[in-house]
């Protein structure tokens, strides 16, 4: 994918924040094999944006996440925060960088040190940077865990004396006690209840106002990408096959995976009964995959040309990027199949 | 069928399949009590599929344990109400019975697709062995059913001989799905079949399981949080909340007019597919802890319109229409 396509993908509005180019993240398999886990995948997200990360699981939507912000190593690309390639950086420079960039993860129990009070694993980040001790370190610890809604009897107690509401509530405030600009958000509410969820998805919306954030927001549900998102990208087997608008993403699907992960979703609403595009079989193993797009095995209106040429990801209306060679006729194809 | 107003079914000519009658279990453990079950009624009728929705901890498994008495040994208690299949009581049975009932006439299918097969048999033996035991078919008659029946959810019958690692989440759960249609149930019980998988598969799930009710008419009870899933494949909805039914009706008249709180509560936490995006309304508090549950109203603590009333008694079922109940003081003037 060349640069100007996903630069252009970005020009939406506001500056770029974080750019990420021809990011390639493969695991080397026995018999010299690869697992393509992230493809040549570029994407830009504009500060102040919540861009939604979508896909199935194993599509590699956690690795970008993951590789973003250096918690993996890239295999090859960039992931440039203002200008510095987060992919190569080292020392000071990195450090700096780490700063910029934090993570709220899937599990919060399992992302937080069971030995360690709440209050010390919120001090944990002002200690390491040096920005305070003492009772400066109390007051900003107390004031840390304010802004997130933390009572101050929380502080003393260990993570497994927590529900899981509240240690998400801990993960979050963590990721916030440096003030950074881009938060990775890997499935932040899927481990939580319909009713904490909604209390942690309305929390990340506030902070990311009052702060200024900016999110990649992974998830696989669908409803919860639509509430929190300014533009959503759709990911299938370590490609990104469409990204948009939020609205226009889910008004306008162009991709057939992007059609078909729609449709799926059981709905609450009694007037939305579209009919149901059911995709046959599984997601194809990514270990060395085949030429071709990815999807074809799956696609119901794949052809020849699919089979041998990959679709780039183009902008085929302003903002709107779709990986498919027939993403002009792919709605009325769809409106076929799931009429038959 | 005693004429209690447990017995409000309406259109009394479907023959009630199941019936749950004041049912109450506790955990014991240590000194620890846990009320998890306190007073369930429902009746699912023949051919009927039926949602069973709450948050973890509102006692929709111990409720589905507790109709095929299933229940683990010395810590979970029935302590008043029973479970009636068929008229019979589940209780009563003799274990010999339960055997040929459990497998044979009704179905569970479990949450964790990986941890209930046993990794040390093929698929085709798992599903042949149901076949055998409740039908006494021959071996190779068997095995070819389960190729049919393999075939049917999608998955070649050369994959007969694998074990259940050789299959991905969704496949297994196709196998546990099969395994508990083998032998045409009357009943089917879901409990979350659909939470470890991803929505292609589990729309592939939902279209078998919508297919498979249409063409054997097997009454389901399909335990989810998912209402979405509920919208879908199910007829009637029983909303739970610490321990209790709070809410019971038709789906569409349940999910379009709310009539306890916490099911309007949680119809407005829950982020939407469709329509304009308007802030969630996160309910106050955690779930009801089932070791010390509130006086009167289980929900009155997280009610932002509870009142006295609420605090001191328990609201009965208030009848709105034929097909809809709900358990709240503020639905007795709908009643």
């Amino acid at each position: 994918m060349s640069d100007t396509v996903a630069r252009e993908g970005a020009a939406a509005q506001g500056t770029t924040l974080i750019s990420v180019r021809n990011l390639k993240k493969y695991f080397p398999q026995s018999h010299n094999r690869k697992l393509h886990a992230v493809d040549d995948v570029s994407f830009d997200i504009m500060s102040e944006e919540t861009l939604g990360l979508v896909g199935e699981s194993g599509c590699g939507k956690s690795t970008i996440g993951n590789v973003m912000v250096r918690l993996l190593e890239a295999t090859g690309g960039q992931v440039l925060c203002e200008g510095t390639d987060i992919v190569t950086a080292r020392g000071k420079e990195l450090q700096d960088l780490r700063k910029k960039m934090q993570m709220i993860f899937q599990d919060p129990y399992s992302s937080l040190n069971p030995r360690e009070s709440i209050r010390a694993i919120l001090a944990d980040a002002y200690q390491i940077y040096h920005i305070a001790r003492g009772k400066e370190l109390k007051e900003k610890v107390d004031e840390l865990a304010a802004s997130v809604g933390l009572e101050s009897y929380v502080l003393d107690k260990y993570p497994h004396e927590l529900d899981g509401g509240k240690r998400q509530l801990t993960g979050i405030a963590r990721s916030l006690s440096l003030h950074p600009k881009f938060i990775v958000c890997d499935e932040p509410v899927s481990a939580l209840d319909v009713s904490v969820q909604a209390k942690i998805i309305n929390l990340l919306m506030q902070m990311k106002q009052k702060m200024k954030l900016s999110y990649l927001f992974v998830s696989h549900d669908l409803s919860v990408v639509r509430h929190i998102s300014d533009r959503v990208a759709i990911m299938y087997l370590g490609q990104i096959v469409e990204l948009s608008t939020t609205d226009e993403i889910f008004s306008n699907t162009l991709h057939p995976y992007s059609m078909a992960l729609l449709s799926a979703v059981p709905k609450i609403d009694f007037r939305d009964r579209r009919k149901r595009i059911v995709l046959k079989g599984d997601v194809p193993s990514p270990v060395d995959p085949k030429p071709g797009c990815r999807f074809a095995p799956r696609c119901w209106m794949a052809r020849d040309i699919c089979k041998d040429n990959s679709p780039p990801l183009t902008e085929v209306a302003p903002g709107h990027f779709a990986a498919c060679h027939f993403w002009k006729e792919s709605r009325d194809l769809a409106e076929e199949i799931s009429t038959r | 069928m005693p004429g209690t107003e447990k017995n409000k079914d309406p259109g009394a000519g479907n023959e009630v399949l199941l019936r749950i009658e004041n049912l109450h279990v506790e955990y014991r453990s240590g000194g620890a009590i846990a009320k998890a079950v306190n007073g369930v009624n429902l009746a699912i009728r023949r051919g009927e599929a039926m949602g069973l929705v709450g948050e973890s901890g509102a006692g929709k498994t111990t409720t589905a344990l507790s109709i095929l008495n299933l229940l683990p040994d010395r810590v979970s208690f029935v302590t008043k109400g029973d479970v009636f299949f068929n008229g019979k009581s589940m209780f009563t049975t003799s274990e010999q019975e339960l055997n040929s009932i459990r497998g044979g006439q009704i179905g569970m299918v479990f949450s964790n697709p990986l941890t209930s097969l046993n990794p040390l048999y093929t698929i085709g033996h798992q599903v042949a062995m149901v076949l055998m035991k409740h039908k006494g078919m021959e071996k190779a008659d068997a095995y070819r059913t389960v190729g049919d029946l393999l075939e049917l959810v999608g998955i070649s019958r050369e994959r007969i001989n694998q074990y259940p690692h050789e299959f991905s989440g969704g496949m297994r759960q196709r196998v546990g799905i099969i395994a508990a249609l083998c032998c045409s149930p009357q009943l089917l019980i879901l409990d979350e079949p659909t939470t470890a998988l991803d929505v292609t598969i589990q729309a592939q799930i939902l279209e078998i399981m919508k297919r498979l009710q249409a063409e054997y008419s097997t009454s389901l009870l399909m335990i989810t949080h998912n209402l979405g899933i509920v919208a879908e494949l199910c007829k009637r909805v029983a909303i739970m909340y610490g321990g209790e039914i709070v809410e019971e009706g038709a789906v569409n008249e349940v999910f379009e007019n709310p009539k306890h709180w916490y099911t309007h509560g949680l119809l407005d936490a829950i982020p939407k597919l469709t329509g304009p995006r308007v802030e969630l309304k996160a309910l106050p508090g955690l779930v009801a802890n089932a070791q010390k549950l509130p006086q009167g109203c289980k929900f009155h603590e997280r009610c932002a319109h509870s009142r006295g009333k609420c605090i001191e008694s328990i609201p009965p079922f208030f009848k709105i229409s034929d097909e809809h109940y709900a358990a709240c003081w503020d639905a007795e003037e709908n009643a």
